[in-house]
């Protein structure tokens, strides 16, 4: 099996890190941020009008696929979300490495993205992270709070395989006793203040 | 009216990242744009941060895992 990653453009510039106007500012981007990453696997550089990236995800910002041993898509996650990449991967297997394996996943997974995709803005400087909060409503900012909170958010957040059912109807449960707590204290300040 | 090849470039390649960023790619979600499992993946040729030329079609037999991403 291959495991392979393909740069693309810059997805968040800023001050520190500027969109490419070359193919060697982008190959010497690609350089940097493998060596910053220490990502082990091989790192394929697009050319500069994204012909790769546009060809397989029409230029999604962070899309990952599974191909099979014939050449035929497996998978297309159009958010990249481990675990449901872990459930397909394992489906490929059980198939000999032929056919379909779970299909299209097109849930938005902004979770892990959130808790730990701040270094990409980061990256770019504060103009990148200023815009990604006006452009994508805050994202900026819900990243640096993720960023900031990784340590209590990563069991759940960025987990590499899927979360038992038993424990996601506990979270369930939680999120909805956590909002009906949360909405019966805004209630009671209104009524105080008034 | 089409965009010209430079148009394209520099959308691609912008300068900064909008509400028209985000809501294309949310727009997409919805299309559920990109090749569709069961589909013949798409062949490329490109180099490696190690200077090696890689090719789908030369990784013909085995499972490709491919990720696209940024730098930022």
């Amino acid at each position: 099996m291959r495991f392979l990653d393909v740069f693309i453009h810059q997805a968040h510039p800023g001050g520190l890190r500027h969109h490419y106007e070359t193919f060697e500012d982008k190959l010497a981007g690609a350089v940097e941020y493998k060596a910053e990453e220490a990502l082990p696997w091989p790192m394929l550089v697009d050319d500069l009008a994204g012909t790769t990236h546009n060809a397989y995800s029409n230029g999604m910002a962070d899309p990952v696929f599974l191909i099979d041993t014939t050449g035929l898509v497996s998978f297309y996650g159009m958010w990249t979300h481990p675990p449901t990449l872990r459930v397909a991967l394992d489906e490929l297997l059980a198939r000999g490495g032929q056919g379909v394996a779970v299909g299209l996943d097109r849930t938005p997974h902004l979770l892990a993205s959130f808790v730990d995709g701040y270094r990409g803005p980061r990256r770019g400087g504060r103009r990148a992270v200023l815009e990604y909060d006006l452009g994508a409503f805050g994202a900026g900012s819900l990243s640096f709070i993720g960023h900031k909170a990784k340590r209590l958010l990563s069991p759940v957040a960025l987990r590499s395989t899927p979360l038992p059912p038993p424990t996601r109807l506990r979270l369930l449960l939680g999120l909805v006793v956590t909002l009906v707590l949360a909405g019966s204290l805004i209630v009671l300040a209104v009524r105080w203040l008034d | 009216m089409a965009k010209s090849a430079d148009d394209q470039l520099r959308a691609y390649n912008y300068e900064h990242f909008w509400l028209k960023h985000f809501l294309a790619d949310i727009g997409r979600t919805f299309r559920g744009a990109g090749v569709r499992p069961g589909s013949p993946a798409p062949d490329f040729d490109l180099v490696s941060t190690e200077g090696d030329r890689v090719s789908l079609s030369g990784l013909r037999g085995e499972i490709v895992l491919l990720h696209f991403g940024s730098g930022t």
